[in-house]
C-alpha cells in the first residue's frame, strides 16, 4: 500500500514536470518601462550653437585686380597714352603725386575696422588658376580651392601702408596689370600662415610659370573675354565660408550675371553660386556696399561690352599753356562690395565701416571737376559732371527667418495628461485614443499655413521575439526584454504609418493649438515626432530704392552701337597726332553733328551699375527657400503598455 | 545484573549522517536549481514587489531611487528572490531542527517497548507538524509574493513550491531510515542504518 501511494506521488511528480510548458499560461506582454529612450541628434540645436558660438573674427579682403578696376587699357595700341601728361590709368585706385582714389581710403578703413583680427589680403584679378593647370601640379585630390586661396594672397596681417603700393602712376607691372609679377608675393609670406605650408615652395613655382605663360601671351590662364568669368564669380567660388570674406568688385568687370545653357536652359550665375557653395545654407548672410568713388582710367571694356579704343573716364588737369598736369579730375563710378560671413559677425564689422563713412573728414572732402571741365553725353543730353563727395549704400540679404517654432521656442508648450515638458516626453497608454497638444505663439493671427504634418521620424517598437535560450542571438543596437520564455526584441526604425493624427488646428488671437490624438492602433513604445507647417504666403522682397537708381541696363543693340562707334575712332582718330576734342574725354558733349556719317551716340554709362538689378535679384533668390517654415517642433511620445 | 555499557557503532553513525545529507540537501538543491537555472530562462521579469507587500508589516531599510525602471525591475527581482531563498531556507532549518528533536528525545534506551510506542506517536505528530510548517511557509511565501505575479505557470508553483513539498519528505526519510539507536522498527518501519 504504501509503495503503491509512493509510486503515485512519484508519477504525480514526474507529470508536472513535462506538463509545465504544455498546459497554456494567460499571455502577458513586457513591461515597456524596461526600454531605454533613444536619444536623437537635435539639429535645430546644431544651427542654433553655430551661430550662438561666435569664432574669432578672420577676415579675408578679396581685392578686385581687374583691368576695369585698375582703368587699364588692354589694347597695347591706341589712340590715348597710357601714362602721359594728361592721360593716365589707374582706376580706382589711381595715383597722381601724393593724391589717390578714395578707394585706397576704403581699403584703410575696411582694414581697420578688423584690427586685431587676421587678416588676409587676396588678389582676384583677370589671372586664373584652373582647375586643370592645378591638378597638373598637385595632383587630382588636392584642395584646389585651398589651394587657390594661398596662391591669391598678397598679404596677410598687413599694415594700412600696403595698400598705397597697389597703386602707381604708371600701370606697368602693378598691382592691376595682367600677368603681374606681384601676383606671386609667398616668398614674402611667412609659409606657417598658410593653409597649405608644405606647399609653399611648389605654388610659388606655379605662380611663376602662370606669370610667364601670361606674359609670353598665353590667354588661356586669363578670363579676358570670358563673358561667364569676371572677378567677382572667382572670388565667390573660392572664398572661405568659415572666415568673414569682403569682396569689392568693379561693375564694369561683372559681363553677365546670366547664361544660356546648349540645351537653351537659362542659368543665373551668381544664384547658382552661392547656391553651390551653401553660403545662405550654411547661415551666411551678404551684406552688399555700392560705394561712389573718383576714377580715373580708360576702360577698355564694359559689362560684356569690348571697346577697341578704350572709354576715358576721368584725367589730369592738363593745363596747356603750360603744358604740364596741376591737379585731377577724377569722375564718379560705382564700385561693389560684398561682405559675406556670420550674421553678427556682418553686421558688427559693416556698423564699424558705417561709422567710419559717417565720421571720417577724409570721406568728406570734395572730388572731381569744379569748373565743369568735363562733360559726357546722356539721353541725349550734355552732362557737365559737378564736384561729388563720397558715399555710399548698404543693405543685408539674409535667408528669410521668419519665426520658426522649434523646440528651443521657449514659448512654445506641450500639455498632456503626463508630460516631461523639459525632455518633451508625453506618457500615454497605448491603444486609448489619448490626445495631447502643443500650442505656439503666432505673431500674425491672419498667416496661413500650409504642409501641416505630423510625421513619426522613428519609432521603438516590438519587432520580433526569440526563445529565452542561453545562445539566444541578439540583433546589434536592439533593445531586448526577457519575459518568461521568450526575448521580446524593440527595435528602432521609422514606422510605416504615424500611429498619431492631428485631430484639430485651431487659433486663438495670439496663438495656435495643434490637437494631436493618438490612434487606436498604437503600439507601445517611443515614438520620435515631428510636427511641421509652413507659412503659405511666400516671402516678398523688398528692394531697396537705391538700387534702381544705381542700376541700369542696355541692350545688344546699344552695345553693337557703342562697339562700332570705338572702331570707328580706331580707324580715323589712330592717324592723328592729338586727340580730337570730342574724345579729349568720354565722347565729348552731346552733338547732333555726324561722326564719319554716323551719329554720336550716348557714352556708356559707366557711372552707374549695370545688371545690379540683376545681382540683388540674384542673391535674394539664392536666399530664398522653398518653403518658409513656421513649425518644426520635435517631440517624442512613450506609449506604454494598455 | 551487569549490563556492558553500548558499543558505539561508527559506521553506523556514518550512515545516518550521509542520510541526513541526502534527504536535506535535496530540497536545497531544488530551491537553488529553481531560483538560479530556471528563473531566468521561464521566469525572467515576473519578480513581484516583495518590498511594497512587506513594508506594511516590516520597517525594511530605505533602498536608493533606481535610475531607470530596467535598474529598479533589477533590484525588484534580486531582492524577490533573495526574499525568497531566505524563506525557504528558514522552513528547511526549523523543519531539520524539528527532526533532530524528535530524534534526540528518543534516544534513551530503557522501558524501550514503552518508548517506541512513545516514539511512534511522536513521529506522527513531528510529521503533522512538519507538513504544516512547510505549508504555513508555502501559505505565506504565496500571499506575500507569488499571487502577484501575472500570468501563472505551472513552473511558478514548480520552483517556488516544489521545495515545500520536499522538506516534509525528507523529515520523513530521515525519520524512517536513520531512526535512534534505542528504537526497533516494528514491522520494520523504523530501519536503523
Amino acid at each position: 500500500m504504501r509503495k503503491a501511494l509512493l509510486t503515485v506521488l512519484l508519477a504525480v511528480l514526474a507529470l508536472c514536470l513535462c506538463g509545465c510548458s504544455a498546459m497554456p499560461s494567460e499571455p502577458v506582454r513586457p513591461d515597456v518601462r524596461m526600454l531605454d529612450r533613444p536619444v536623437y541628434a537635435d539639429e535645430q540645436a546644431t544651427a542654433a550653437e553655430s551661430f550662438a558660438t561666435q569664432s574669432a573674427l578672420r577676415l579675408d579682403l578679396w581685392l578686385d585686380a581687374s583691368h576695369t578696376m585698375g582703368g587699364i587699357n588692354l589694347n597695347e595700341e591706341s589712340m590715348y597714352p597710357h601714362h602721359s601728361r594728361k592721360y593716365r590709368e589707374g582706376g580706382f585706385h589711381y595715383r597722381y603725386e601724393d593724391t589717390t582714389g578714395l578707394y585706397e581710403n576704403v581699403l584703410r578703413t575696411m582694414l581697420a575696422a578688423a584690427e586685431g583680427s587676421r587678416v588676409r589680403l587676396l588678389r582676384c584679378g583677370d589671372e586664373r588658376l584652373t582647375d586643370a593647370f592645378l591638378a597638373e601640379a598637385f595632383g587630382q585630390n588636392a584642395d584646389l580651392r585651398s589651394l587657390r586661396r594661398d596662391m591669391l594672397t598678397y598679404a596677410i596681417d598687413p599694415m594700412p601702408t600696403v595698400f598705397a603700393g597697389l597703386s602707381a602712376e604708371k600701370m606697368d607691372g602693378s598691382f592691376y596689370s595682367l600677368g603681374s609679377p606681384q601676383l606671386n608675393q609667398l616668398p614674402q609670406l611667412d609659409a606657417a600662415m598658410l593653409e597649405n605650408p608644405a606647399y609653399a615652395q611648389q605654388m610659388t613655382d606655379v605662380l611663376n610659370q602662370q606669370i610667364r605663360r601670361i606674359q609670353s601671351g598665353d590667354m588661356s590662364l586669363t578670363a579676358i573675354g570670358q563673358d561667364t568669368d569676371y572677378p567677382l564669380l572667382y572670388a565667390l567660388d573660392n572664398l572661405d565660408p568659415s572666415r568673414l570674406s569682403v569682396i569689392t568688385c568693379d561693375p564694369a568687370a561683372i559681363r553677365k550675371t546670366t547664361a544660356v545653357a546648349a540645351d537653351g536652359t537659362p542659368h543665373d550665375l551668381i544664384a547658382d553660386l552661392l547656391e553651390e557653395r551653401g553660403v545662405f545654407d550654411a547661415g551666411l548672410s551678404v551684406g552688399m556696399y555700392a560705394f561712389t568713388l573718383d576714377y580715373i582710367g580708360q576702360l577698355s571694356s564694359f559689362s560684356n561690352a569690348d571697346f577697341s579704343e578704350p572709354l576715358v573716364w576721368g584725367h589730369l588737369k592738363y593745363n596747356t599753356k603750360k603744358g604740364r598736369a596741376e591737379g585731377v579730375l577724377p569722375m564718379p563710378r560705382t564700385l561693389l562690395a560684398l561682405v559675406i560671413g556670420q550674421p553678427q559677425q556682418v553686421a558688427d564689422y559693416t556698423a564699424a565701416l558705417n561709422e567710419t563713412f559717417e565720421t571720417s573728414a577724409v570721406f568728406k572732402a570734395l572730388r572731381g571737376p569744379e569748373k565743369g571741365e568735363l562733360t559726357y553725353a546722356l539721353e541725349g543730353q550734355t552732362i557737365t559732371q559737378q564736384p561729388f563727395t563720397f558715399d555710399y549704400v548698404y543693405t543685408q540679404i539674409d535667408r528669410p527667418t521668419l519665426a520658426v517654432h522649434t523646440q528651443h521656442t521657449q514659448s512654445v508648450t506641450l500639455s498632456a495628461e503626463t508630460v516631461d515638458a523639459d525632455t518633451r516626453l508625453v506618457t500615454l497608454s497605448a491603444g486609448e485614443g489619448r490626445t495631447f497638444t502643443v500650442t505656439l505663439p503666432l505673431e500674425d493671427a491672419r498667416a496661413e499655413l500650409t504642409d501641416v504634418e505630423l510625421k513619426a521620424l522613428d519609432a521603438l517598437t516590438l519587432r520580433h521575439t526569440l526563445p529565452n535560450l542561453p545562445d539566444a542571438v541578439v540583433p546589434e543596437k536592439a533593445q531586448v526584454i526577457p519575459l518568461r520564455d521568450t526575448l521580446y526584441v524593440y527595435e528602432q526604425g521609422v514606422p510605416e504609418a504615424t500611429p498619431f493624427t492631428i485631430a484639430s488646428v485651431d487659433r486663438t488671437e495670439d496663438t495656435l493649438v495643434f490637437t494631436i490624438q493618438a490612434q487606436e492602433s498604437l503600439e507601445p513604445g517611443y515614438y520620435h515626432l515631428s510636427l511641421s507647417a509652413d507659412y503659405a504666403e511666400h516671402i516678398n522682397w523688398q528692394t531697396a530704392p537705391w538700387v534702381e537708381e544705381l542700376s541700369c541696363s542696355f541692350t545688344n543693340e546699344q552695345i553693337a552701337e557703342w562697339e562700332a562707334f570705338s572702331r570707328l575712332m580706331t580707324q580715323f582718330e589712330r592717324r592723328r597726332e592729338n586727340v580730337s576734342r570730342p574724345f579729349q574725354h568720354a565722347w565729348g558733349p552731346a552733338t547732333d553733328a555726324l561722326y564719319h556719317g554716323t551719329p554720336y551716340p550716348d557714352f556708356p554709362p559707366v557711372s552707374k551699375f549695370p545688371q545690379l538689378a540683376s545681382l540683388v535679384s540674384q542673391i535674394q533668390t539664392a536666399a530664398n527657400v522653398q518653403q518658409t517654415p513656421c513649425v518644426r517642433y520635435t517631440f517624442d511620445v512613450f506609449a506604454l503598455n494598455p | 545484573m551487569h549490563k556492558r555499557p553500548m558499543r558505539i557503532r561508527y559506521t553506523a553513525r556514518f550512515k545516518c549522517l550521509v542520510c541526513y545529507m541526502i534527504a536535506f540537501v535535496l530540497p536545497l538543491l531544488w530551491q537553488a536549481a529553481g531560483l538560479v537555472f530556471v528563473y531566468p530562462y521561464k521566469l525572467a521579469s515576473t519578480a513581484p514587489d516583495i518590498a511594497a507587500q512587506l513594508s506594511p508589516h516590516l520597517s525594511l531599510p530605505v533602498q536608493p531611487a533606481a535610475a531607470t525602471f530596467r535598474e529598479a525591475a533589477a533590484v525588484q527581482e534580486s531582492l524577490w528572490l533573495t526574499c525568497a531563498a531566505l524563506w525557504f531556507a528558514a522552513c528547511w532549518l526549523l523543519a531539520l531542527l524539528l527532526q533532530l528533536l524528535w530524534r534526540c528525545t528518543h534516544r534513551s534506551p530503557f522501558l524501550s517497548s514503552r518508548r517506541v510506542q512513545r516514539a511512534v506517536v511522536d513521529f506522527r505528530l513531528m510529521m503533522l507538524a512538519a507538513w504544516a510548517l512547510a505549508a504555513a511557509f508555502a501559505a505565506a511565501l504565496w500571499y506575500f509574493g507569488v499571487q502577484h505575479i501575472v500570468g501563472q505557470t505551472q513552473w511558478d508553483w514548480l520552483v517556488y513550491f516544489g521545495g515545500y513539498v520536499l522538506i516534509p519528505i525528507a523529515v520523513w526519510i530521515t525519520s524512517r531510515l536513520a531512526a535512534p539507536p534505542v528504537i526497533s522498527g516494528k514491522h520494520g518501519f523504523f530501519k536503523r542504518l
